[in-house]
């Protein structure tokens, strides 16, 4: 019996091992937004309101509840995720971003022409994207009651049957605190076209989060100082246009990050305006996913290996070389070839040689694989 | 052990039976299907549609209408009036090369919308008993292998009780106030029993967004999830168009029929061939392969239910373009 069951786990084992062979090569490959964006040259960001910002108190004192609510001190942060938001999607996406408002103070005479970001010119606006934020933080605490009870018995044997000598128990009664601090974030965001003299509603999208705070979070300590160097451009200002330009307020942000342990005191501000940043960006920015391909043992040798090591350049220059070679062009060297400009970025080139690949083996599943995944942006 | 016997002859036998019922291809496809009522579609009557926010302000109302707009603006029938008020967007793109030009609206329809929430929330004190156990689990025989219950606890802790419902009556009329469709009412709750309760705007969030998709499924065509069969055919056919490799699909069944030379073409391929073409929106195309389909072997009922689906799907995209 014992053996049957051996002989079953190593069976297991080697249908697993077979599978989990199978070469595979992972890459990371990136994807536009939704198709939309695509016409879009410049988005402006015109508001961000905060709609709520509400503080809610919940104390639980052994079953006893006690509830309090009271409004979170939020002055600057809607300017907060509006640069947070100008900084993150400059730096990812395809188009322009620019402020609305700062733009149209500053440069409210001549706006044909100017080249804000890495020469770029804005001829106009082509979108508009507004935004709406709840923030509803929630802090629980409180503490239970829990009663132990420990027993203790005893017996002994007396013939056939166990009598009990002592059956007693103590009851100990424990307090356990216990506290949770949660944010919730509620946004919701219109896309606005703007095109031959109409706007339009392009779309409309709504996120929710919920953000834990863990311990040592301040709720009071709320507010944000933005405005000092921001508000520099409005007035007092002597520079030239080009100078305003060159040192524009968005051009300095930094990505924020936060480090530290997660129970760590951080600001709950940077924490919301960097959570609604990272919310935002799969929309309007290209972001990256993983894509697995299999490699096609079949293929060359040499090419195989490479491909397994994830040696995509180098495969791919063996590749071509045996390729150029007309008994080597095999379904199997072109699929892997295939393989090697999708990993490097090119998939419209990948689809051509999966397609060759194809018309060579009509059953090639490797090549019908990745067309379909391709096609379906299934990737 | 005739039991025991008896017992795995019929799993046996189940598990035949759903290994050959999962032989049949079947692959999933959405597609759009008209409103529950014809009578209440308004894709035919309505072009502009401007949603009254009754509380502005007020954030259950805001949060309703964001999710309204949300579900409206993601189907291809009606244009949506924008949240943010469009002369003071004008007013700031005047500076961006912006001439507003008043775009001519035909039929505008006013959706009101009157929304009730209740919120029940009862912080209860909740005792619960825990034994705990201890086993000697050295003792190897089963039946000597008992748990001797040694100590209990009684927990004493706060719970919350909470019944969350939304109520919304929904009116839809035109610029003259007459009514386009009758006023529909439609609620739903949300239960839980936890330590811990989701968040009010994210309950909020949740209800609005379920109550606004029901609301669009009950005016305006929508999308839906169909598995459809795939007949036989030839089979490297059938697995591009399972991996989602349509063009090619339909490429080699192109060629395939060709080869026919005269002879009369596999209905199956046919089928597919309709069928690769309609995954990739081509919904005329896949009509036509389909009818061709039809004329090969008439009482096919898998080629009868696509014609159907292609019809009906053929009237609401007509519409959205």
């Amino acid at each position: 019996m014992k053996a049957l069951k051996t002989i079953k786990i190593i069976n297991l084992l080697l249908i697993f091992g077979l599978i989990s062979c199978t070469n595979k090569l992972q890459f990371s490959t990136s994807v536009s937004p939704s198709g939309e964006l695509a016409s879009i040259r410049t988005l402006a960001i015109a508001d961000v309101r905060l709609l709520q910002s509400d503080e809610q108190n919940l104390s639980d004192q052994r079953g006893e509840w006690k509830v309090s609510r009271h409004k979170l001190q939020t002055a600057g942060l809607e300017k907060l995720i509006k640069r947070s938001l100008i900084s993150n999607l400059s730096r990812f996406a395809d188009y322009n971003i620019v402020d609305l408002e700062v733009f149209s103070v500053i440069f409210s005479d001549k706006l044909n022409s100017i080249k804000p970001v890495s020469g770029l010119s804005i001829g106009g606006i082509d979108a508009v994207l507004n935004l709406n934020v709840a923030v509803n933080v929630t802090t629980q605490n409180g503490q239970y009651d829990s009663v132990k009870s420990f027993g203790r018995r005893t017996s002994r044997k007396s013939g056939k049957k166990w009598l009990t000598t002592e059956d007693s128990s103590i009851e100990r009664k424990i307090t356990e605190p216990y506290q949770t601090r949660t944010a919730s974030l509620v946004l919701t965001g219109e896309l606005l076209k703007v095109s031959a003299g109409k706007i339009i509603l392009l779309s409309t999208f709504s996120e929710t989060a919920v953000i834990s705070m863990g311990r040592g979070f301040e709720p009071n300590n709320f507010s944000q100082t933005v405005d000092s160097k921001f508000m520099s451009f409005f007035s007092g200002d002597d520079r030239s246009k080009e100078e305003k330009i060159s040192a524009l307020p968005f051009l300095d942000l930094k990505h924020l990050t936060f480090s530290g342990a997660p129970n760590a005191s951080v600001n709950l501000s940077q924490r919301l305006a960097l959570q609604i940043s990272n919310m935002i960006l799969p929309r309007f920015a290209r972001y990256t996913v993983l894509a697995t391909r299999t490699i096609d043992g079949a293929g060359n040798e040499a090419a195989v290996e490479l491909l397994t090591q994830a040696k995509v350049l180098e495969a791919k220059e063996k590749l071509e070389a045996i390729l150029s070679n007309p008994d080597q062009k095999t379904a199997e060297n072109i699929y892997n070839l295939g393989i090697c400009y999708e990993a490097l970025g090119e998939p419209r080139i990948a689809i051509q040689l999966y397609e060759e690949a194809l018309a060579l083996d009509q059953s090639n599943s490797n090549a019908i694989e990745a067309l379909g995944a391709l096609q379906e942006k299934r990737i | 052990m005739n039991h025991r016997l008896l017992y795995i002859k019929i799993i046996a036998a189940l598990l035949m039976m759903l290994y050959f019922s999962g032989c049949t291809n079947k692959v999933p496809i959405r597609t759009w299907v008209p409103p529950q009522s014809a009578v209440d579609n308004i894709a035919a009557k309505v072009d502009y549609l401007i949603i009254v926010n009754p509380h502005k302000g007020e954030l259950l109302y805001d949060i309703f209408e964001n999710a309204l707009r949300e579900r409206f603006t993601v189907l291809p029938f009606l244009e949506v009036e924008s949240s943010f008020d469009t002369a003071e967007i004008a007013q700031q793109l005047k500076n961006y090369n912006y001439i507003p030009r008043l775009p001519k609206k035909d039929r505008i329809a006013y959706l009101n919308f009157e929304l009730k929430e209740n919120h029940q929330l009862q912080r209860l004190q909740n005792s619960r008993v825990v034994n705990l156990h201890r086993c000697n689990n050295l003792i190897k025989s089963k039946k000597q292998q008992r748990c001797r219950i040694y100590a209990k606890e009684t927990i004493k802790q706060g719970v919350q009780n909470l019944l969350y419902s939304q109520q919304v009556l929904f009116k839809l009329s035109d610029v003259n106030g007459n009514t386009i469709i009758a006023p529909q009412q439609i609620e739903r709750n949300y239960k839980i029993r936890n330590k811990l309760i989701p968040d009010e705007n994210l309950l909020r969030k949740k209800l609005s967004d379920l109550i606004a998709r029901e609301y669009s499924k009950l005016v305006l065509p929508f999308r839906k999830n169909l598995e459809v069969e795939l007949l036989g055919g030839d089979g490297i056919a059938i697995q591009m168009i399972e991996k989602g490799a349509y063009s090619q699909a339909f490429k080699r069944l192109e060629k395939l029929q060709s080869q026919q030379n005269g002879a009369k073409k596999s209905v199956e391929n046919q089928y597919l061939q309709g069928l690769s073409l309609e995954f990739q929106s081509d919904l005329a195309g896949a009509l036509s392969y389909y009818r061709e389909a039809l004329l090969i072997e008439s009482a096919n009922e898998v080629v009868q239910d696509a014609v159907n689906r292609i019809k009906a799907a053929i009237t609401v995209k007509t519409k959205s373009t």
